[in-house]
């Protein structure tokens, strides 16, 4: 193509190109609404802080004390070592002593759930765990020292 | 020639010479109050046309833009100059601290200075010169002085290559942006911008951008070399975030940094104003603007407005939809294609006047 | 004698840079506007994963894999989880097979968005970056449906993957591949791919010619953006990737020269169209029903060995090196990525070029600091 046919192309196709840009922004501008979820203060309608986040969403740890066997799997999977168990031997049986997870080192992986041979730590949905000081993240799961559970045939932890 | 000084005198020698205040006090008032005025209006127009561009970006984007400081995020430009305000005034060691602290402040002023011959609507013009026109295209190349400065006194190889292009695309661009303007001259004869909007009619068949092909082809050259005057997306390479990481303003923070982008948002509104006075027919609807009553001059400004808002707008909208050009794309696309159609559009509108008489499709050569 | 001539300057593009690529430092030698040399200074994310690979049982390093490159995580994980499971001769189950090339192409899909957007960001076209982005959403809510979490997945497991298919995610699948693919692909190249504007920054922009791409060793788009057709998908084919119908684009100079910044651009843009076609035709031939994962021995170990293992990621080939000395921990684990390489080949690009085209060949070559540095 010569050299004034490309001069002109050059400027239509500059032209042309633009306009079908500005065309689809001034689409957006004009019709499309913000998908923004305004957290905390609007949701969407009739939405709660459970809502807006998926059911297998990996947030704070929670322990069933009813249910936990005491087998140390969660200690020994996590990759940051988070989580600390003590259990000792106690009148009746094992008891656990001292279950705490520091969720500020936890990556919420997932690993010491899937491990979990009673289905005694699970997720829930919590995420907000800003606070003022980094030791109020550090959670224990026990208060008092409590008797682990008989692990049943199906699974499923079962307090002795 | 009529200036709002002069009728600011007459108005308070009228009322408060008869209370014994001294000469001098009202003359310094008429000559003050109308440029505090103005600086004022442009000023608080910079701001509101920074909010406006978030929400825009923001609409463009399905995002929400700013809104939680007041209703719908409205105070959020005061505040913002607010917080700047506030800011720690840092100077780098080894910059040039007289030419640092100086050069935010000819920016400011080179836009700023434009808009005293700005006619916004009626008799609402601070100094309506013989030689507006000319005096917003010499008033411009400031700018050009105040970057510079502050690239090279910032003491950063950023900045300086920064300020460099920037000078180098200012000075190309007003070419263009001078020779469009100078088609408009041709047809009335006379560089007043009071003159050129009385010249325009009411109505959008008369007004001078659809006085002939030419003219529709001049507007839009001058509406895209104004962009690249103001440094504005897609020219806003010597600013480039994520390229030069701000180029010339970079060393800046606080209120210098404020002024910088405070002469950016002016520069928009006063671009725009012009176009609207120059090519739209701003303000005109068809009544003498210094003899007519208050309401009517207050349409004429509203007129105005209507207008220049809209064109402000299309440049926000322009920056969200286009990527940047390379430095020297743009040198190229100003000497080898702006340059030419503008040229071109400044004889074939001469020839058109000789050939028609001087009228144009709908507009008419007032006879005199 | 001064190896500067008087008129060079030496300019830092720092590790604090406003762009998406990550902590990366470039030394630039330039003669005013025109580029000398540009050095790449790598190293600032560096995190020992390597190293870190060795103290960790062998489930226990799939979290690390992820933080390899975070943008495509379930790719990373992917090609761990077949190394370690081609070591130990681990069979995996039909539905995991299925369910990881789904997680995996849509993992595709995101990172690409995040590649070609963040070059367009560096462009100045903040508008489509955004557009992309906000597909993306519905790439993490689509993740966070599937394993939990929205960025580092963690979803592959050794021996299959760790949950299956929830309650609407087949449906909600469908609809994102189908409006993608028909509707936003083509209004997005409207809007900026056939831009006169970003067609004359990216095309004629650092050509790399396929002979180029070979002796830098390119992987993956880079290296198809030059015109040589190899992916590893179709040919060293690992999982179930052989049952599937797909195209491999190849830079053909589209509007310049075959191997400029603009094919690699394109080529991203035609690999999520691709990717839509394998995600459909998996969903397709999904099993039903089936085991999601092989059961491990308890403790997990590896037989000795050694082997190299190499998977389609994004950003080109991600291989990892594995030496098995029979115990619960990697002997030796070593990761090889495909933006390491790409980094090898800036400072023959940048010779001659002006500061912005190297920008723009950065954000062609789609490097994330994560990868390079791990």
């Amino acid at each position: 193509m010569n050299a004034v046919a490309a001069y002109f192309k050059n400027i239509k196709d500059a032209v042309s190109t633009t306009l079908t840009g500005m065309r689809i922004t001034l689409r957006y501008w004009v019709r499309e609404p913000a998908i923004t979820v305004e957290y905390p203060d609007r949701l969407g309608k009739g939405k709660t802080k459970d809502d807006i986040v998926a059911d297998r969403f990996r947030g704070f740890l929670k322990l069933d004390s009813l249910k936990c066997i005491g087998c140390m799997q969660c200690m020994r999977i996590c990759p940051i070592n988070c989580i600390r168990i003590n259990v000792e031997k106690g009148p009746v049986g094992r008891m656990l002593t001292l279950f705490d997870i520091n969720q500020a080192k936890c990556m919420y992986c997932g690993l010491c759930v899937e491990e979990c041979p009673s289905q005694a730590l699970t997720f829930t949905k919590r995420f907000e765990g800003a606070c003022f000081d980094v030791r109020e993240l550090r959670i224990a799961h026990i208060l008092a020292p409590t008797p682990v559970a008989k692990l049943r045939r199906d699974g499923k932890g079962e307090s002795s | 020639m009529y200036s709002a000084a002069n009728k600011l005198y007459e108005i308070l020698n009228q009322h408060l010479g008869a209370y014994g205040v001294p000469e001098t006090v009202i003359t310094i008032a008429a000559y003050v109050v109308p440029c505090v005025l103005v600086l004022g209006l442009i000023s608080t127009i910079a701001g509101m046309l920074t909010y406006a561009e978030r929400k825009i970006s923001a609409d463009i984007q399905n995002r929400v833009g700013p809104n939680r400081v007041g209703p719908f995020g409205l105070l959020q430009f005061p505040v913002d100059g607010v917080k700047l305000l506030f800011k720690e005034d840092i100077i780098p060691d080894a910059a040039d601290k007289k030419l640092f602290k100086l050069a935010p402040y000819l920016v400011f002023t080179a836009t700023v200075l434009a808009s005293l011959v700005i006619p916004f609507g009626g008799s609402f013009i601070v100094a309506d010169l013989n030689i507006g026109l000319i005096f917003i295209i010499v008033v411009s190349s400031l700018l050009v002085v105040g970057f510079l400065m502050s690239g090279w006194a910032s003491n950063n190889k950023w900045a300086l290559l920064g300020g460099i292009r920037s000078a180098a695309q200012i000075i190309s661009y007003e070419i263009p942006t001078a020779l469009t303007l100078l088609t408009v001259v041709l047809i009335t004869g006379t560089f007043s911008l009071q003159e050129i909007v009385k010249a325009q009619g009411p109505y959008p068949w008369q007004w001078f951008v659809f006085y002939n092909p030419f003219m529709m082809v001049a507007f839009i050259i001058f509406f895209i070399s104004s962009l690249a005057e103001m440094n504005r997306t897609p020219f806003d390479f010597p600013e480039a975030e994520s390229e030069l990481v701000s180029g010339y303003n970079v060393e800046y923070s606080g209120m210098r940094f404020a002024l910088f982008f405070a002469a950016e948002f002016s520069n928009i509104f006063i671009t725009a104003s012009l176009a609207t006075a120059v090519f739209l027919g701003g303000g005109n609807i068809g009544m003498d603007p210094y003899s007519s009553g208050l309401g009517f001059q207050l349409l004429m400004v509203a007129v105005f407005f209507a207008k220049a808002i809209p064109l402000c707008f299309v440049t926000i909208w322009v920056r969200w939809t286009l990527p940047r050009l390379r430095i020297d794309q743009m040198m190229s696309m100003c000497w080898k294609y702006f340059i030419p159609i503008s040229f071109v559009c400044l004889v074939l509108t001469a020839a058109w006047m000789l050939a028609f008489d001087g009228n144009g499709i709908f507009w008419r050569m007032p006879k005199t | 004698m001064s190896k500067y001539s008087s008129q060079e300057m030496v300019l830092n593009m720092g590790p604090h840079h406003p762009s998406t690529h990550g902590v990366l430092r470039f030394i630039l030698q330039t003669d005013g506007e025109m580029m000398v040399k540009a050095v790449p200074d790598v190293g600032f994310l560096h995190r020992g994963i390597e190293k870190i690979a060795e103290k960790l049982p062998w489930q226990g390093f799939m979290p690390y894999t992820d933080r390899v490159d975070y943008v495509a995580s379930v790719n990373c994980n992917l090609g761990y989880a077949v190394a370690v499971e081609k070591l130990a001769d681990i069979a995996v189950p039909e539905k995991a097979e299925y369910l990881r090339v789904i997680a995996a192409e849509l993992s595709r899909i995101g990172s690409h968005f995040i590649g070609f957007g963040a070059l367009l960001l560096d462009l100045g076209a903040v508008t489509p970056f955004v557009h992309a982005l906000r597909e993306r959403e519905t790439f993490n809510d689509l993740m966070e449906m599937l394993c939990g979490a929205r960025l580092t997945h963690n979803y592959v497991r050794i021996g299959g993957v760790s949950q299956d298919l929830p309650q609407g995610f087949k449906t909600k699948c469908r609809n994102f591949v189908d409006h993608l693919e028909h509707e936003f692909i083509d209004e997005f190249n409207d809007l900026i791919s056939y831009n006169t504007i970003l067609i004359n920054r990216l095309a004629n922009v650092g050509v790399i010619t396929a002979e180029e791409a070979n002796e830098y060793t390119l992987t993956g788009p880079n290296l198809r953006g030059s015109g040589v057709k190899f992916d590893l998908r179709k040919d060293e084919p690992y999982g179930i990737y052989d049952r599937f119908d797909f195209d491999v684009p190849v830079g053909t100079g589209k509007y310049g020269v075959p191997g400029d910044c603009y094919d690699r651009y394109w080529i991203r843009i035609e690999e999520v169209v691709q990717s839509c076609r394998i995600i459909r035709q998996a969903l397709y031939g999904l099993p039903g029903s089936g085991e999601i994962r092989t059961r491990l021995a308890k403790p997990f170990t590896v037989p000795a060995g050694e082997i190299y293992v190499r998977t389609e990621s994004p950003r080109g080939e991600l291989g990892y090196y594995l030496i098995s000395d029979g115990g619960k921990n990697p002997f030796r684990l070593k990761i090889r990525t495909g933006s390491f390489s790409s980094m090898t080949i800036i400072e023959h690009l940048s010779q001659g070029v002006m500061v912005a085209d190297l920008v723009a060949i950065i954000g062609s070559l789609d490097v994330v600091a994560p990868e390079i540095d791990r």
